[in-house]
């Protein structure tokens, strides 16, 4: 169990009779970035709230570094930082005070605190504003300033419920960045995004919920490779009223001048050389893969 | 292991909250108890019989006093509660590692200390009307102890149970405040028609204020022990209660 940071088994949580997360079980790697992906109501926010302690669940159990998060809350919640979905700060204190008072409560002694603080704010770009009330801020501070302060007590376990959301292109890519150093550094990350792409570009391993249920969970590559369809389209300078045998082995089409493959793995110089061989002459070749958002989308639609 | 950092930097948020707005937050009750004492006890008091061997002023001074404390204690915590659960500011104590003793006593600190500084201010005002002489200062110091615990925990409790503006206001506006009126802030029980003196001995806050109008100026119309016994047995359970709704997340934890 020690390289687990999150050990989830058998999940249960119901809201109102409805069941919202449906006996899920998986484990986070030490290290991971981990990629929650899912529609609205997938179960996503709910099971993040279950492992930090924002809500009870009915059945399962929950460990974060072999501590259970209901026997022993107090020491697994010292390994988390909750960056929550929707804004919760408190509007009776200034960002300084935001982030020395949160450290306080993992009861780090205030000198650490506001060392920890001033680097925080200039890595986020707070420092300026670092008197100002927590009203007075605009949403990409705020959203800045809920990330420091999730990282204040510096967790093992830095937990994003979509982070990126109503954030402008710079700051989210200057998000991914921060996020991309503290992965490299250590720090186990467990994120939620509706930005597919986001998943694609930092997770190392992704989890598709749908409906309370795990539809996939794999290193996101080989989730790449097992669902995703290659596409390779040739393009003829005329159009072929004969096509060569060697090609009828592939699963092709005929789109007007078009050669149309669809198969994964297909070798596209084995292609070309039949094409050649054929006296057929080539104008373009277009090679598509799916992405990571065409499988999920793909996932999604299949279950309904 | 204790959390006493985190207990400490909760209490100083507790008590910084209503520092920052203290014009909404203390300046108030200075200003009521003054009208209070200016109204009822130097300008209807006077014309007022004695109570007993005392005057009418000074038995109401105790009971302004702990009308103050009562009505800041209860509002102090219920009000802060509601605003962390309200604006979602809750979670970052949620999972936050204190535990539900630390988190419930660090609540009711700031409570406490808020009390303390009404209990303090009013006393002072209350100068300008009487000689300032108290009877039994231990006792006196106690009881505005436990009662801040008590209205604290009960605020806590409320703030809790309250899913809205409205239902916050209900506990103060229909079961506080009469109570508190009813509980001899402003009359002896001897003036209460005898069949409805019953009303007033089933009233917790009757004792409350009974026993520190004793611990004041030394008159009691009740039986401390029975008054003693019932603030003991309210600070305490509605402190654990308090404990055990944080313990269950009680409309906290989702």
């Amino acid at each position: 169990m020690g390289n687990i940071a999150i050990s989830i088994r058998n999940l249960v949580k119901n809201y109102d009779g409805t069941e919202a997360v449906s006996n899920i079980s998986f484990d986070i790697k030490q290290g991971e970035f981990f990629g929650f992906l899912g529609p609205n109501g997938a179960g996503k926010t709910s099971t993040i709230n279950a492992i930090t302690g924002v809500a009870n669940f009915d059945l399962g159990k929950i460990e974060v570094f072999g501590n259970d998060v209901v026997k022993d809350y107090r020491k697994a919640r010292k390994f988390i930082g909750l960056a929550p979905q929707e804004f919760n700060l408190d509007p009776f204190l200034t960002i300084i005070e935001t982030l020395i008072y949160q450290g306080g409560y993992y009861g780090i002694p205030k000198n650490v605190c506001v060392k920890r603080a001033k680097e925080l704010m200039r890595l986020f770009g707070l420092y300026e504003k670092r008197n100002s009330s927590i009203k007075a801020l605009s949403g990409g501070l705020k959203r800045r300033l809920i990330i420091a302060k999730a990282l204040i007590h510096k967790p093992k376990i830095l937990i994003l419920d979509e982070p990126t959301a109503g954030v402008d292109v710079e700051l989210r890519h200057y998000l991914w960045d921060s996020l991309k150093k503290l992965n490299k550094n250590g720090t186990t990350i467990l994120l939620t995004t509706h930005y597919i792409e986001e998943a694609e570009k930092l997770c190392d391993r992704v989890c598709i919920l749908h409906k309370g249920n795990i539809l996939e969970i794999d290193d996101k590559k080989k989730l790449m490779k097992k669902f995703a369809n290659s596409q390779i389209t040739v393009e003829l300078a005329d159009k072929t009223k004969k096509i060569p045998k060697e090609i009828k082995r592939y699963n092709y089409k005929v789109d007007g001048k078009n050669l149309v493959f669809f198969e994964d793995n297909i070798k596209v110089n084995e292609i070309l050389k039949i094409i050649e061989k054929n006296n057929l002459k080539i104008i373009d070749i277009n090679i598509e893969s799916s992405s990571l958002e065409d499988i999920f989308i793909g996932m999604v639609k299949k279950n309904g | 292991m204790a959390n006493f950092i985190g207990f400490y930097t909760l209490t100083k948020r507790e008590i910084l909250r209503f520092l920052k707005v203290w014009t909404m937050t203390i300046l108030p009750t200075w200003i009521t108890t003054l009208l209070y004492l200016i109204i009822f006890g130097f300008t209807i008091g006077r014309v007022l019989p004695q109570i007993g061997n005392t005057s009418y002023l000074e038995f109401i001074i105790p009971g302004i006093l702990m009308m103050g404390l009562i009505t800041t204690t209860y509002a102090n915590n219920s009000t802060s509660i509601f605003m962390f659960k309200w604006l979602n500011y809750i979670e970052g104590i949620l999972i936050a590692p204190l535990s539900y003793i630390e988190t419930v006593t660090a609540f009711i600190l700031g409570g406490i200390v808020r009390g303390l500084i009404i209990a303090a201010s009013v006393y002072i005002i209350s100068l300008f009307f009487y000689s300032g002489s108290i009877f039994n200062p231990l006792l006196f110091v106690f009881l505005i102890l436990v009662v801040s615990l008590i209205f604290s925990s009960l605020g806590l409790i409320t703030g809790l149970w309250a899913e809205d503006w409205d239902q916050l206001n209900i506990w103060s506006t229909f079961i506080i405040t009469p109570l508190v009126f009813l509980g001899g802030v402003f009359h002896s029980i001897t003036l209460v028609p005898e069949s409805l003196q019953i009303i007033t001995r089933i009233n917790p806050i009757f004792y409350m204020i009974d026993a520190f109008r004793y611990s004041m100026i030394g008159v009691s119309e009740s039986n401390l022990f029975i008054g003693f016994f019932i603030i003991s047995i309210l600070a305490v359970s509605l402190f654990f209660f308090a404990v055990y709704l944080f313990r269950i997340g009680y409309k906290i934890r989702k």
